[in-house]
Formats: structure tokens, C-alpha cells, sequence
């Protein structure tokens, strides 16, 4: 049995993800709480192995609430309604959230997900590390309703079979493969993780990485010329093309001065 | 499909703006004067000598001191400068000719007519809702006046009513389109010449929407796709491209299942919209229809399982979507995903299906969220733009410029209204040396443009923020699923009575003290449910008079974020009964009314010293409502304060907070 707790400020929908979570044999309920003080003392008390926790929540974020029970190795599946501060966090650790009115099926599969981690632990990475990359995230210049992630910072992709951590400033480019993106590394690894393009070109800096073209994403500091026949030749000479249509903004972009 | 509707747009404004037997004046006298004149102005070559033309005509004569035909002459400018794409005189000239009937009776044809002006250029600039409040007020107008006949030809008002019913399909309300689609076709039924354009627009919209309805009316569809059938066999020479036609049989077809008709007619526009562009055509929106008819293609292709010609179509437009992403907008990239999966689905690749059901729907949400942005950011310009208008206008007259020079000038245009918008940086201005002076004005009036139009974008947020709504929507979901059917209903109740009241108001920038009152309520209910019953209020109002209530406008929504702190800080009282108190009270004087939010929770005190992460947050609404008071104050030169107490400091054993706010009153 996994033992689960519900945190969620608003009484209505605490008792709707009660009843949910009723329907589910592998699941046992072992408290509740509405804000995060209390929250803090339920964990503690109950020792939980998964957590089902609003972000918003009247005294605090749920980070907040971690912050302070500190590492406890438990799963979190996060809910929110509206918030993409914090759902970008979320993004960069590879964690689970839903999203507000809970849809039944969407629940379903984050559970199973759960299930499956509790059968076969996912190699790589451990939550704790996924969720001290989303805090990273979480935490960086709060008055911003976007976060700003650095080169220095970390992300962490989720592949079929694994999860990697890795520094943004080692991804040299990223190619799009249908729903697929392909990461290329600074040490020649390739990592193929199953989101469009589209998914890391929002999330990754957009001070340091740059869209030449529909199928390409490519970090700045990789570059090493780009010649007017609609190519960029990467440091390592490799060639990335450059669309007709981009190529103003291309050289906008490479000739804007950059501070780290 | 869209780009030949802009055409249209671009041709009624046209004839509305340059023909001379547009719309005649209401008052007897100068009606003559102004139809010589618009002959006048037409014989002329160019542009420009109308321009010079009508300018010269307004310091003469009967036009001189008659603020109607004054306002008709700007109207003609605007059209003038409509025509050369040069919006930003054409609004200009649009918005003098406004202010100068603003407070006029009797000029309901042209206010009929600014407002479809408007409508037209919001259109062109893509602002889809604000070009949709413009015409439905401009069609409000018209409905109006019905009884008191405005001197607008039935085929003016059948065309304003296209361009509404265009614009209400343009914002996905169809229901709405159809009944203003009829509107005009009675009207240019009530004719007895046949304006064949006007009639296959209406036909063409009316087809269209009855396909779009949530729930199809396919018959009703092809009742106009045959009327368009006919009316362009007995007018060929009127009809520009048999396109429009085309793309209704083709997607009225695919409706009812007869594949192949649909497919050869998608075949047909597939054609006309190659060879547009290969002769040349630039329009992103040919681009989008050619787009479209290749992912459409593919679909029926699916729907007919001849898979191969189904993938030859898809790649062609993978292609298309390679070469000119920039061209295609989030739904044309929807319809390219949704056409995909149906694909993988047919062949059988389930995994791929699924994962591309999933990006349509990631692709969704970011539309929809951007939709969103979009609506609330032009909502608020609109806000924005009635606040300042008067005073602009006011100043622009003061501000002595050549007015050709203006018109022809963006960057002075934007500049004039800057500094009219921050006269007291001329005071500035006359002390500090003058080189240093201008950069300081100039930064100055960016930050505080800004700061305006922040606020009022951040006021309408925080009102109706998508973490609330959604929230709110959670809980309801709950009481669904939990069966709870009473409290659904309650609770919807409260949630469409507050959204209805915020959108309404949030429009306006004073309210009926009476209405705002009642969006509190609306507001305090349903937060009454959804922390069950944990607090009591009252709202007290005793010493207004029942019809001040309704008299008296305020600033809306400057009182919710001081009662929405008073629900989340009082809740950690658990000793005794949670009671939120608010009290509106007169002034003394009818300048303004004060509003006492009082309760019973840890007090100020407590709060602030107590949490983080939470008081951010929260502390930014009430912020937006003192900054808002702050301008109020600097706009009436008069003291608006909020004070706070912690009620610990009081005489008395009590607990809790108190806030007084002092809030400007107009009487309507």
C-alpha cells in the first residue's frame, strides 16, 4: 500500500481527490491537510510515501512546504490551477502535475506512473534531485512572473528509460524529430526524450538559445560563425541551416552583446 | 476563406467612406452644403488635394462654426487616410471628429459611423474583440434608433451588420452572427434594387456560421450554399472569385459525408490559391488558406482510408509548414496536428496518434492561453483609451501644431499625446537646462504611460485572474462529482453572477455604487462557500439613500482586495465566530464616500509578522488599488487615503483588523 496524503486549501476539491483516490486499490489515504503549517505536522506524523499538493496554498507554496520537511525521498504529484511560474519550475525537474478542474484520466496516469516508479524505481535520477532543480527554478527572482533560468542551471529530462540530469550550459543544440527532440551534448552524447521542440524552446533561456530554424534549437555559446549561404558552423564544425525567413533575426541575435 | 473576407472589409469601408451619398446629416440646414462638397472632393485626382480640400473647407463658411458637419468633414479625413493604410491619422481624424459629438443629441448616424470605423480599424490591426465591441456598438446604436429612422441607407446599415455578424464568428459566437446576419439580409431585402455583393456576403457568413455551430445545422447551410449557387448564375459579372463558394461546398460535403464532391472542391481552391500565390500574391493569409486546403485534403483522404494520397498531402504540407511557419497562425497548426493524429490513427500507429493527440492539446491550451492574454490586454486598451480620451482631446487643442504636419507624423502624433497625457512634466520642463530637461521628460512620460496602462491591465487580472476562475471551476467540479446538486447550482449562481458583474464593470471606469455592492456580495458568497460557512458578513450601507445608490458612480473593484485579505488573514482565528463587517458611509462632503472593512482575525500585526510566501501576493492587489487612488487623487487634486489599524490598538478587548478607504464619487 502506498500511503498517500492530500494537501489542498479549498475543502470542496480536498473531498473530491479523497473520493478519487478511494477508487484506487493501491492507495491508502492517510491524511489530509489545508495549508502548509499544517501540512508540515501530517508528514511528520504520518510519514506518507506520496503527496498530492496544491502550489498555491493561502500560507506558502508547496516548495515552501518542502523546504521545510526537508528530504523525505517521497513522490510528489503536484496540482494547480493556474500558475505558470510554477508549472515551468515543474517542467525543468521532469515532475508530475495536474492541472485544475482535475480530469479523471490525467490523475490515472500520474498515479499509475507512481505505481510503476514504486515497482521499477526509474534509473538515473532521484526525486530529491528533480525537486532541487524545479526549487531552483521556483526560487529564482520570485517578483518575475516568469522564471529566468541561467546557464549554470540544472534540468533534468525524462527518456523512455531513464532520467538525465544535466547542466543547461552542456546542451550544445537540440533537433526536433517530429514529437521527438533530440539533445545533443557537449561531450557528443545524444539524448532523445519524447516532447516537441516546442516544449524546451519555452522553457530553456531565451537570452541563450536561439530557433535559426523550425528544427533546430541551439545554445549560444556553441557558435562559431554564420555564413550568409543560411548556415551556422557550431565549434565543434558541425552545421546547423538557418531559414530564409529567420535569418534577420539570426544575425540580430548573434551580434547582440551577451554578459554571462 | 479569410483572406477574401478582409477583402470584402476593406471594399465596404471603402464605399462607406468615399462615396458621396453616404449617410446625410440629421439637421436640415448644411446637408447641402456637405453633399456639394463630398461631389467636390471627388473630382479630385489625388489624395492628397482631398486632404487639403476638406481642411480648407472647415475654416470657411457653414462649416465653420457647426460642430456636426465638422465631425462628418473629420470622418471623410479618416476615410481619407483609412484608404492609404495610414491608420494611425485615420484614427486620429476619427477620434477629433468623435469628441466633437461626443456630448451631442441627435448624432446617432454618426456615432453609428465612428464606431464602425473603429470596428474596421481594430480589425485591420488583428485586435478581433476590440473590432467586436466597436461594431456591436455600433449595431447597439443602430438597433436603438430603429424606430427614428438614422439617415443611413439600408445597404450602410446592412453592410455594418455584416461586418458585426463577420466579427462575432471572428470571437466564435455564432448564435450571435446569425441572428446579425439575418438582420442584414431583412435590410437589404427592404430594398428594392439588389446589391448581389452584399447579399452573397450575407449567404456566404450565414452558410458558414450554421457549419460552425456546436451543434451543425447543416440544412440551414445549405439552404444559403444554394442561394449563393443561384444568385452567382444569374450575376456572373458581380461575382470576383467563385472561391468563397468552393469552400462552403467543400466543407458542406465533407459535413454530409459525400467525400469525393468535397474532395474535387477542395481540389478547385487548392488550384486558385497556388496559382495566386505563384502570380505573386504576398498575403499571409493566401498562404494560411493554401495551408489549410492541403491539411484538409489529407483529412478527407483519412476519413476515405486512401492512406497514400492522405500521406501525400501531409507531407506536402509538412513542407508548407517548414518553409513559412511564420505565416500560420496557432489554429492552422492545430488543424496540421489534429490531421496528423487522425492519420497515425488510420494507419495504425496508435503510439504516434496518441502522442500527437497530446501535442494538439499542449497546442490548444497555449492558443487558448494566449487568446486570453489577447482579449483581457485589448478589453484594457479599450478601458484605457475611454479614460484619457477627453482629456487628450481637450489638450490636443491647446497644444498649438501644424495639424497637417501631425497627421502625416507618427512619431509626433505619439508624442502630442504623451504630453498631453503628462501635462506636469511641462513643469518639470521650465526649471532644469534644456538639453538635460527633454531626456529627463522623455523617460519620465515612458515610465508613467506605462505604469497607467500596467494598471489597468493588472486591475482587470486581479479581478478575474485564471487561478481564481479555475479554481473556482475546480470546486464546482467537486460538488458535480460528488452529487451535491444544490450546492452546484448555488454555487453557480454566485460564480456567474460575479463573472457577469466584473466583465460588465471592468469596462467602465466608475460604476452605480449599487452594482459594485453587489458584485461584493456576489464575491463574499461564494467565498463563504467554498471555505464552508467559516465566516459570517454583512455589507451596511444604511446611511445612503436608496437612490444614490443607483446615482452614485465609483472606481470599481477597489474595495475586493481589502475584503479578500480579510477573508484569507482572518481565517487563522479559531477562538471565536469569523464576522467580516463592511460599512459604506457618506463623506462630508458628496465628493466622495468612505468604506470600512473591519475583521475579527489575528490582526495586522500578527499577519504581516507571521507568513512570506503568501503576503506577496496578496499584498499586490491591494497595492494596484492604492496605486489606483493615488492617480484618482493626482486626476481630482483631492485627498484619497487608506488607513489601517490593527484593532489591538484600539480601546477595548478586540481583535483584528480595520481599513478605511476614502473613494471618489461622481453623481451620473
Amino acid at each position: 500500500m502506498i500511503k498517500t496524503v492530500i494537501i489542498e486549501d479549498e475543502p470542496a476539491i480536498r473531498k473530491e481527490i479523497e473520493w478519487l483516490l478511494g477508487k484506487q486499490p493501491d492507495l491508502e489515504l492517510v491524511g489530509t491537510a489545508g495549508s502548509v503549517l499544517q501540512g508540515v505536522s501530517v508528514i511528520r506524523d504520518k510519514k506518507p510515501n506520496l503527496l498530492l499538493m496544491d502550489i498555491q496554498l493561502t500560507d506558502g507554496t508547496a516548495f515552501d512546504l518542502l523546504k521545510r520537511i526537508g528530504d523525505t525521498g517521497l513522490q510528489v504529484i503536484f496540482i494547480t490551477a493556474y500558475n505558470d511560474h510554477a508549472i515551468k519550475a515543474i517542467k525543468f525537474g521532469a515532475l508530475d502535475y495536474l492541472l485544475k478542474p482535475l480530469d479523471e484520466n490525467e490523475l490515472q496516469s500520474a498515479l499509475d506512473r507512481v505505481y510503476a516508479g514504486f515497482r521499477k524505481p526509474v534509473a538515473g535520477v532521484e526525486v530529491r534531485q528533480q525537486l532541487q532543480v524545479a526549487e531552483e527554478q521556483m526560487y529564482r527572482k520570485p517578483e518575475e512572473t516568469a522564471p529566468v533560468a541561467s546557464l549554470e542551471d540544472q534540468i533534468v529530462l525524462h527518456t523512455m528509460e531513464y532520467l538525465q540530469l544535466l547542466q543547461i550550459k552542456d546542451i550544445v543544440y537540440c533537433k526536433s524529430e517530429g514529437s521527438y527532440t533530440t539533445f545533443v551534448l557537449h561531450d557528443k552524447r545524444e539524448i532523445m526524450v519524447s516532447r516537441p521542440l516546442k516544449y524546451y524552446d519555452d522553457l530553456l533561456p531565451e537570452k541563450w538559445f536561439i530557433r535559426p530554424h523550425q528544427s533546430y534549437l541551439l545554445n549560444l555559446l556553441f557558435v562559431d560563425r554564420y555564413v550568409k549561404a543560411g548556415y551556422i558552423y557550431l565549434k565543434d564544425h558541425s552545421q546547423i541551416p538557418v531559414s530564409v525567413r529567420k535569418k534577420d533575426y539570426v544575425l540580430q541575435r548573434l551580434t547582440q552583446q551577451r554578459t554571462l | 476563406m479569410k483572406g477574401s473576407c478582409i477583402l470584402l472589409i476593406v471594399f465596404t469601408l471603402c464605399g462607406c467612406n468615399t462615396e458621396p451619398d453616404t449617410g446625410q446629416l440629421q439637421q436640415g440646414y448644411g446637408i447641402s452644403h456637405m453633399k456639394e462638397a463630398e461631389k467636390e472632393a471627388l473630382q479630385l485626382d489625388t489624395p492628397e488635394q482631398q486632404v487639403a480640400y476638406w481642411k480648407e473647407k472647415m475654416t470657411v463658411g457653414p462649416f465653420l462654426n457647426d460642430t456636426l458637419l465638422q465631425s462628418r468633414v473629420y470622418y471623410r479625413l479618416a476615410g481619407i487616410y483609412y484608404t492609404r493604410n495610414k491608420l494611425d491619422s485615420a484614427r486620429w481624424y476619427m477620434r477629433k471628429g468623435w469628441s466633437l459629438i461626443e456630448n451631442r443629441s441627435g448624432a446617432d448616424d454618426m456615432r453609428v459611423l465612428f464606431n464602425f470605423g473603429e470596428g474596421n480599424i481594430a480589425t485591420y490591426e488583428k485586435n478581433m474583440h476590440q473590432a467586436n465591441y466597436y461594431y456591436s456598438r455600433a449595431a447597439a446604436i443602430l438597433k436603438h434608433a430603429g424606430s427614428r429612422r438614422l439617415e443611413l441607407t439600408p445597404f450602410q446599415q446592412a453592410a455594418i451588420y455584416l461586418a458585426v455578424a463577420q466579427s462575432d464568428a471572428g470571437v466564435y459566437q455564432y448564435e450571435q452572427a446569425i441572428l446579425h446576419n439575418h438582420e442584414a439580409l431583412r435590410l437589404l431585402k427592404s430594398d428594392t434594387v439588389i446589391n448581389v455583393r452584399l447579399l452573397l456576403r450575407a449567404y456566404d457568413q450565414l452558410a458558414v456560421d450554421f457549419l460552425r455551430l456546436t451543434e451543425k445545422q447543416t440544412d440551414s447551410a445549405r439552404v444559403y450554399i444554394e442561394r449563393m449557387d443561384s444568385l452567382t448564375g444569374k450575376y456572373p459579372g458581380e461575382v470576383i472569385s467563385p472561391r468563397f463558394l468552393f469552400d462552403r461546398k467543400a466543407l458542406y460535403y465533407a459535413d454530409i459525408g459525400k467525400l469525393d464532391s468535397s474532395i474535387s472542391y477542395h481540389r478547385a481552391i487548392l488550384k486558385m490559391d497556388s496559382t495566386a500565390i505563384s502570380e505573386g500574391e504576398t498575403s499571409p493569409v493566401v498562404y494560411g488558406n493554401l495551408f489549410k486546403d492541403l491539411v484538409n485534403l489529407s483529412d478527407r483522404f483519412v476519413e476515405k482510408k486512401q492512406l497514400d494520397s492522405a500521406l501525400y498531402y501531409l507531407n506536402k504540407s509538412d513542407q508548407f509548414l517548414e518553409e513559412y511557419d511564420a505565416y500560420l497562425s496557432g489554429n492552422d497548426r492545430i488543424l496540421y496536428r489534429e490531421n496528423l493524429a487522425n492519420y497515425f490513427f488510420a494507419s495504425g500507429q496508435y503510439d504516434r496518434a496518441n502522442n500527437e493527440f497530446r501535442n494538439v492539446l499542449e497546442e490548444a491550451r497555449q492558443v487558448y492561453e494566449n487568446k486570453y492574454l489577447q482579449a483581457t490586454a485589448e478589453i484594457a486598451a479599450i478601458n484605457e483609451l475611454q479614460v484619457k480620451e477627453k482629456s487628450i482631446i481637450e489638450l490636443n487643442r491647446q497644444v498649438v501644431l501644424k495639424e497637417g504636419q501631425l497627421a502625416e507624423n507618427r512619431l509626433l502624433l505619439i508624442i502630442t499625446t504623451l504630453s498631453a497625457l503628462l501635462a506636469f512634466t511641462i513643469i518639470i520642463l521650465l526649471y532644469g537646462g534644456r538639453k538635460q530637461r527633454r531626456l529627463q521628460a522623455e523617460a519620465e512620460r515612458t515610465r508613467l504611460q506605462k505604469n497607467s496602462a500596467e494598471l489597468e491591465q493588472r486591475l482587470l487580472r486581479a479581478q478575474m485572474e485564471p487561478h481564481f476562475i479555475f479554481n473556482t471551476l475546480a470546486s464546482l467540479q467537486s460538488y458535480i462529482r460528488l452529487d451535491d446538486k444544490e450546492k452546484a447550482l448555488k454555487y453557480l449562481r454566485q460564480f456567474s453572477g460575479l463573472l457577469r458583474n466584473s466583465l460588465e464593470l471592468s469596462r467602465q471606469s466608475f460604476v452605480p455604487l449599487a452594482d459594485e455592492l453587489q458584485t461584493l456580495s456576489y464575491y463574499l458568497k461564494l467565498q463563504q462557500m467554498r471555505y464552508e460557512e467559516e465566516f459570517d458578513f454583512r455589507i451596511d450601507h444604511r446611511s445612503i439613500e436608496e437612490d444614490e445608490l443607483y446615482c452614485w458612480l465609483i472606481p470599481p473593484m477597489l474595495i475586493q482586495p481589502f475584503v479578500e485579505n480579510a477573508i484569507i488573514h482572518g481565517q487563522d482565528n479559531t477562538k471565536e465566530e469569523r464576522a467580516i463587517d463592511i460599512v459604506i458611509s457618506r463623506g462630508a462632503n458628496d465628493t466622495y464616500i468612505t468604506a470600512t472593512i473591519t475583521d475579527n482575525g489575528p490582526g495586522i500585526y500578527a499577519t504581516m509578522g507571521g507568513k512570506k510566501g503568501g503576503e506577496k501576493k496578496k499584498s499586490l492587489s491591494t497595492e494596484i488599488s492604492r496605486e489606483r487612488l493615488k492617480m484618482l487623487e493626482y486626476e481630482k487634486n483631492e485627498v484619497f487615503d487608506i488607513s489601517v489599524t490593527d484593532r489591538s490598538t484600539l480601546p477595548g478587548n478586540q481583535c483584528g483588523t480595520v481599513v478605511k478607504l476614502h473613494i471618489p464619487v461622481i453623481s451620473a
